[in-house]
């Protein structure tokens, strides 16, 4: 069998749990890297992130520093709600938020520090939880839920190959705490149904390697790039965390002009789910003037926006994500999240 | 250079691409998502055909309880707006209440002791106080809904498929549904009642001929009544069976209230079967 024919099989798998949980929310990262250039972070290095997305990039660090941030999306107010649903401590007000509700709802919130040195990155992060739920069928409320709290520790070590080429391996271990189940509102008021919010755990263990290719001659420096993710073990499988890798595919050139530091990438991030054609792809920019850096991406649904600035050994940033969906009732609208992150450098 | 061309092919692909977003399917092509979806839109039709293929392939107790809940909300019947009644169950009454009748109704049931030649007396009065009890009901089915004939049989439907599920919370939702039409058959016999009453009422002040002398039940079609109350008991009965099923540490104080019911019911069978037919 050829690659070409292979890839795909290697490369599918589902994240399915009723509703459908973004494998960003349930397999990504937390951070502004990652919200504001999506798969485009694997094409560059930009912005403050603990370790790079894509390991190779670690063998181009040139010092070491120490770093400490925090980040977090909207939506408490949501969870609040559900909580107090599924508590039973809920009133008609509760229900009728809950139940107005068109699409699904998110949250998440990480807490990370990092060392990184040339050619060696650790970082570890003891809190990260994320939130899923979605409410559909007026007639009989089915609600998916997923709550889920992480823990993971990450290494990553690089080096060059010859003069253009650079390798990187991240070894990733993650122990999550989570429900994930599917289940209708009677099932969660019948006598047992404790039962449901029972919280499982899985241990995975991740060996995600990245390739870059630089051409430094050239004006625009281009450069390519190829990362996997997610490819290890786990030991519980479960359809909410799935063993299911991914693949990164991109470029990215440095866009020369007179003020600032300006970099386009492309990425096309291919999965399980990966649907039409342009859904893998995604297109981002950075451009970094002085203590602020301005970025954003495209992607075929999805959009977003932001900043990062610095201040001495302190920095933070907003970021602004828009996604299109056609909701339950048949409307298109935009989902709207904003993310706030700070940190500091020791 | 080469690849910067390549690069800005594929980047003006994603560019416009963009410029047209593509909605996300929130389904992710599932056919039970895309079900719920259109019980959301109000295809009930559409939502009831596709889940009734998939449950023909797949008799699973998602598709089945979704299938019972399209049928429901076709009769008009959405939980989300009745979660009072769903938290708010305590055990249904376990024994029939003396009943709260009017001046003029307990005044003819009097007449009616002073006359003991007339047959089915005993039976006329255990049923108007079945029905008044049926009141203690309809406090605690307030906040349910009542439905027409053709919600009923969408009900029924619902019923009869939720019948073979063995989770708790597709039990309470067939209880829940069973209330609903309980409440609307329990209405449709107050109506019936009201008549009943009135002829009755008519008979006993003379302004109505009336066959009292030898039957009172002949004044009204009591055959009727009986079948209709032997069908309102079962349904209590399999209501709080389901109910019993979803909380079964309230079982056993429920098998008390549905022997005695059962009983009422044959009992009522037994006369109504001879009264008049």
């Amino acid at each position: 069998m050829s690659l070409v024919r292979l890839l795909p099989l290697v490369f599918w798998g589902s994240v399915a749990l009723g509703a459908q949980v973004p494998r960003e929310l349930s397999l990504g990262r937390s951070d502004s890297a990652s919200k504001l250039l999506g798969g485009v972070c694997f094409t560059t290095d930009t912005g403050r992130q603990a370790l790079p997305c894509n390991p190779a990039f670690i063998s181009r660090e040139t010092g070491s520093d120490f770093r400490v941030q925090f980040f977090a999306g909207n939506n408490i107010s949501y969870l609040r709600d559900v909580s107090e649903l599924l508590s039973g401590e809920g009133d008609e007000a509760t229900v009728e938020r809950l139940f107005s509700q068109t699409r699904p709802s998110e949250m998440e919130a990480n807490v990370e520090g990092a060392y990184r040195q040339p050619l060696f990155g650790i970082a570890f992060a003891p809190y990260r939880i994320i939130y899923f739920s979605a409410i559909r069928n007026r007639a009989l409320p089915v609600i998916t839920l997923l709550a889920a709290r992480e823990q993971s520790l990450r290494f990553q070590l690089g080096s060059y190959l010859g003069e253009d080429w650079s390798w990187g391996l991240q070894v990733r271990g993650v122990r999550r705490e989570f429900i994930a189940r599917t289940f209708t509102i009677a099932d969660a008021v019948v006598e047992g149904s404790d039962s449901l919010f029972a919280a499982q755990t899985q241990n995975a263990f991740y060996l995600e390697p990245g390739l870059l290719k630089e051409w430094t001659d050239s004006a625009w420096k281009p450069q390519f790039t190829l990362a996997v993710t997610d490819l290890g073990y786990v030991d519980r499988k479960d359809e909410a965390f799935p063993a299911s890798p991914a693949l990164n595919v991109g470029g990215a050139v440095h866009v020369p002009v007179g003020l600032g530091i300006w970099e386009l990438g492309l990425n096309a991030h291919l999965h399980s789910d990966s649907g039409a054609w342009s859904e893998p792809l995604r297109l981002g920019t950075s451009y970094e003037l002085g203590v602020t850096r301005f970025s954003g991406s495209l992607g075929a649904s999805d959009h977003a926006l932001g900043f990062q600035m610095n201040y001495k050994d302190f920095f933070g940033g907003l970021s602004y994500s828009s996604r299109w969906i056609e909701n339950w009732v048949g409307a298109n609208e935009w989902v709207r999240t904003v993310f706030f992150e700070f940190g500091f450098d020791l | 250079m080469k690849i910067i061309k390549i690069f800005s092919v594929l980047g003006m692909a994603v560019l416009l691409a963009a410029c047209q977003p593509r909605e996300q399917d929130l389904t992710g092509g599932d056919p039970l998502e895309k079900a719920y979806q259109k019980i959301d839109r109000g295809q009930y039709d559409q939502a009831i055909s596709d889940l009734e293929a998939l449950y023909l392939k797949t008799p699973k107790n998602e598709i089945r309880e979704a299938l019972a809940s399209a049928y429901a909300a076709r009769a008009g019947i959405f939980v989300e707006r009745y979660w009072g009644a769903v938290v708010g169950f305590g055990a249904p009454p376990g024994k029939v209440r003396p009943s709260k009748m009017s001046e003029a109704t307990l005044q003819m049931f009097r007449q009616l002791e002073q006359r003991p030649e007339l047959k089915g007396r005993k039976e006329l009065r255990q049923l108007a106080e079945v029905l008044s009890s049926f009141s203690v009901w309809m406090d605690r089915l307030e906040l349910l809904p009542t439905t027409d004939s053709a919600g009923q049989e969408d009900l029924r439907e619902a019923l009869f498929l939720l019948q073979e599920h063995d989770g708790r919370g597709g039990r309470l939702y067939r209880a829940i549904l069973g209330l609903v039409l309980l409440k609307s058959q329990i209405v449709d016999g107050y109506e019936g009642w009201e008549k009943i009453e009135e002829r009755l009422l008519a008979v006993f002040s003379g302004n109505l001929p009336g066959n009292t002398k030898q039957d009172v039940l002949c004044v009204v079609d009591f055959a009727a009544f009986a079948d209709w109350s032997l069908d309102v008991v079962v349904r209590l009965r399999e209501a709080v069976q389901d109910y019993g099923a979803a909380f079964p540490s309230k079982k056993k104080s429920l098998v008390t209230a549905v022997e005695q019911s059962n009983q009422i019911a044959a009992e009522f069978h037994r006369v109504g079967g001879q009264a008049c037919r």
